[in-house]
């Protein structure tokens, strides 16, 4: 009797559990690894790329579009109608946004289901394509992996030697929602291959603004202070006393920045922000292609590193005030040392930090030379 | 037959004890072992006191030179019947059941004509095993020494490693027909008095024709027979026998039964190995370790693999998905079928192997390894991965060091992988939150099964998930709820000087 209670206890509990609607196996599926948004011809257009499971299939991957898609959701259907399996975006590896659709108002909404949906990914990387997104969903090599592998490896590899950013899609929700920063997405182009330029810079509302080079990307990780693993940075050195200079590669001196550590303080004054930052750094060298002594004059060559560091920190700076956004994440800092001041100019808080009076300072220690000197 | 001598032989049949008639007494002893054509009865006149007696034995149950030098040849040329026998153990008895009974036992009866009782002489001599290597729980660096089918060799298997006059032995014949002898040993000053109460109780209680072999007694007696999990150490190892009597546990010698059972048990203990603590502590631990990670591996893997195939595929690295994705293309049935159908094949080989003899039942593993892995991958009938899975769900389960818990976990395997395909990974979890609350509702003679895990007995993991130093372990299982805990140390606590 006793038994038989227990049982139909646990047969009832075992009813409520959530059955077996949602049942797909992995090789019905069709995984979504690759997500494009673009815009052609005043069109909205939606790519993706799932992977092919067949080990007779010379190609590893299919792609869809969609061009007509009454929004990102409805596609998703229409995507099951032309492919062999059922569409899912739980595993969705990149999302590409054309550079041209970032240039429309409010292009931010579209992405809505991918964040409603609990079944899709937040993990995936955003990438802005400098050109037209179909060149990148329909590339295809022999040599190398398929595409929806080729993308993440790219971008994380990358991003590891800091060229360029790393950014998911929570992290880029992130950036568009906070009033303290602005989001910055990793830039990918189509040349012969497709390579990381480094990285796009957007408004508050999710505009282009502009972009970085990878030097200025590794520049901007260091203003972050987030500079994952070693940053490398190379610099035209003009005035020191060099011997005979090399006339292919000019004077350069490459380091690599192993540590940094930054300190800033905030203030408000007279209706301006001010920033003064102090960073210490330590370096190694990677390369001098001019003839100096390093042993005798390293203070001297750790000071012109110094002010070369400034100076493009600086230059990056100004070019953020002068586009008015703020990918550095400064406004964090004021809203949370300066709130009764940030609290006004939050709205508009690119328009503030244009005007912000901000200071900077490196000093850098060099750790060693290499391993032949 | 003519009716004087039935109604004769009805009076005999009525008596309970002997009469002191020699003629009388063996006309009774034939009449009662009818269709026993190995019953000798050697009659001879006794050469001191000149009267007639006679020998009475079953002649495969005896041991031939003693009968012929111990017994006849005093007997028959010596003086005295008294100290002239020299035979250890001599009992006189009058009653035709005890007389029966030693008789089927291997002892010789010898009836005087005059006398009204009859001697037993121990003559015990039945065909017996050597004592070898244990079979099935082989051990590197333990004893080579296993239990045999009788009992009394098993005894004193075990009293060779602890020789104390606080091992004491209650002997209960259970079984209506069998009479099979169950001694019942432990620590006099260690062991709990009312286990002991417990066990002898539900011991007596049984009622059955027979009792064959140890198995068959802990079925009778263990507290929850529906339970999958064994709830005593069934072992053929005298060494382990003897470490869990000082651990202040029970062992119950089953005469005839190469086993014997141990409790009370705990979930936990069936982790543990006698290798375990002649092995280095830290390698032992991490052997213990592996062996506790194997149980999941064994119980929930193929389990794992539905569900992540049906429901949950994103939780999968996305490199391993396309390579899965890749081998399961080809597979025609869905992933619980062709989970099932593997591990089915598997327990067949594993069964099929048992049973066949040594050198051909290597050929069914070789040829069951060949068509697993290669064969029906080729064929498309199951995808690669799976055959990985069931492969090191094998090695998992064969990794417990008792038999008894390695089947548990085999048979628990299924229902596992049937609520995975049908709940996913949810489904596991509620599995393994029944099978959490199963073992630690479950009792061992009245003892938490779940200790010292639930409830947290922290005295005692010592020696649960790790196997801390020897010198560490001052203390016998609380599991054990021994009487006298202290194995290590002075006994009694120091006196503050």
């Amino acid at each position: 009797m006793k038994h038989w209670f227990k049982l139909c206890m646990i047969v009832l509990l075992l009813g409520l559990l959530p059955g077996c609607y949602d049942k797909m196996y992995l090789e019905d599926a069709t995984l979504i690894l690759a997500l494009g948004f673009d815009m052609e011809e005043d069109q909205f257009i939606v790519y993706s790329s799932s992977p092919v499971f067949n080990k007779d299939a010379k190609k590893k991957t299919e792609e869809f579009y969609d061009d007509k898609p009454v929004s990102v959701r409805h596609s998703k259907n229409n995507f099951d109608t032309m492919s062999s399996g059922i569409p899912s975006a739980g595993k969705i590896q990149t999302i590409l946004i054309g550079k041209k659709l970032l240039e429309q108002e409010n292009w931010f909404s579209m992405l809505d289901t991918l964040f409603r949906n609990a079944e899709s990914t937040v993990n995936a990387n955003v990438a802005v394509v400098n050109g037209p997104v179909s060149e990148i969903i329909y590339y295809q090599s022999d040599g190398k992996p398929p595409l929806t592998m080729l993308l993440p490896k790219l971008i994380s590899s990358s991003a590891k030697k800091n060229a360029t950013l790393d950014t998911t899609l929570q992290e880029f929700h992130r950036q568009m929602y906070d009033q303290a920063m602005t989001p910055a997405l990793p830039l990918l182009r189509k040349n012969k291959d497709i390579v990381a330029e480094g990285a796009a810079l957007l408004s508050e509302q999710g505009k282009y603004v502009t972009n970085l080079n990878l030097q200025e990307t590794t520049l901007l990780r260091i203003l972050q202070r987030d500079l994952s693993g070693i940053g490398s940075y190379t610099a035209n050195v003009t005035d020191l006393p060099t011997g005979q200079p090399n006339p292919i590669v000019k004077n350069k001196l490459s380091v690599d920045i192993v540590k940094i550590s930054a300190r800033i303080r905030t203030s408000y004054k007279q209706g301006r922000f001010g920033f003064d930052i102090h960073y210490k750094m330590i370096t190694r060298v990677t390369e001098r292609t001019f003839p100096f002594n390093l042993t005798l004059h390293k203070q001297q060559l750790q000071k012109q590193l110094d002010s070369l560091l400034q100076r493009d920190l600086m230059a990056l700076i100004h070019k953020i005030q002068k586009n008015r956004i703020d990918p550095i994440g400064l406004g964090i800092l004021a809203q949370a040392y300066q709130y009764q001041a940030w609290k006004k100019a939050k709205d508009h808080w690119g328009d503030a930090l244009s005007e912000a009076d901000i200071r900077l300072s490196v000093k850098t220690e060099m750790l060693d030379s290499g391993v032949m000197q | 037959m003519s009716s004087q001598e039935e109604q004769q032989l009805q009076e005999a049949k009525q008596l309970p004890t002997i009469s002191s008639n020699l003629a009388d007494n063996l006309m009774q002893i034939t009449s009662l072992f009818e269709g026993f054509p190995d019953l000798v009865i050697r009659e001879f006149t006794i050469q001191s006191t000149r009267k007639a007696a006679a020998l009475v034995y079953l002649g495969g149950l005896t041991d031939k030179n003693s009968v012929n030098n111990n017994v006849l040849e005093p007997l028959l040329f010596q003086l005295n019947i008294n100290p002239t026998v020299s035979i250890s153990h001599f009992i006189s008895e009058n009653t035709w059941d005890a007389l029966t009974a030693a008789i089927l036992g291997g002892n010789s009866v010898l009836f005087v004509n005059g006398h009204t009782e009859a001697s037993i002489l121990d003559t015990q001599g039945w065909p017996q095993r050597s004592i070898e290597d244990p079979q099935i729980e082989a051990s590197l660096k333990g004893a080579h020494q296993g239990f045999v089918e009788t009992g009394s060799q098993n005894i004193a298997l075990i009293r060779r490693y602890i020789p104390t006059v606080d091992l004491k032995i209650k002997e209960i014949t259970v079984g209506a027909r069998g009479n099979t002898t169950v001694s019942l040993m432990y620590l006099g000053d260690i062991a709990q008095p009312k286990i002991l109460e417990e066990l002898e109780k539900r011991i007596r209680k049984i009622d059955v024709d027979a009792i064959i072999n140890a198995g068959e007694l802990g079925e009778f007696i263990e507290d929850n027979p529906f339970s999958p999990f064994p709830q005593f150490i069934s072992t053929e190892r005298p060494d382990s026998a003897a470490s869990q009597l000082l651990q202040g546990r029970f062992v119950m010698i089953v005469d005839g039964s190469p086993n014997v059972l141990i409790g009370p048990t705990t979930f936990v203990s069936f982790f543990q190995s006698i290798d375990d603590y002649s092995t280095r502590w830290l390698i032992a631990s991490f052997i213990r370790v592996t062996r506790y990670f194997a149980f999941f591996i064994a119980l929930f893997l193929p389990a794992i693999y539905i569900a992540l195939i049906s429901y949950n595929y994103v939780v999968i690295p996305i490199k391993l998905i396309i390579s899965i994705g890749e081998s399961r293309e080809r597979v025609p049935f869905p992933p619980f079928a062709e989970a099932i159908l593997m591990e089915i094949t598997l327990e067949m080989l594993r069964e099929a192997g048992i049973r066949l003899p040594a050198p051909i039942g290597q050929t069914v593993g070789i040829v069951g390894g060949i068509v697993i892995g290669q064969a029906a991958v080729q064929a498309g009938i199951v995808s690669n991965i799976m055959v990985i899975v069931v492969a090191s769900t094998a090695i998992a389960s064969f990794i417990l060091p008792n038999y008894d818990m390695g089947a548990a976990v085999r048979f628990l395997r299924f229902p596992m992988m049937i609520i995975a395909s049908i709940f996913g990974i949810v489904g596991i979890a509620v599995g393994l939150m029944t099978l959490i609350i199963h073992l630690i509702t479950l009792k061992s003679l009245d003892t938490p099964y779940g200790s010292p895990l639930a409830p947290v007995r922290f005295v005692d993991w010592k020696d649960t998930f790790i196997r801390a130093p020897l010198w560490i372990m001052k203390k016998r299982p609380v599991s054990s709820v021994p009487v006298q805990l202290q194995r290590q140390g002075p006994t009694q606590p120091e006196e503050n000087t």
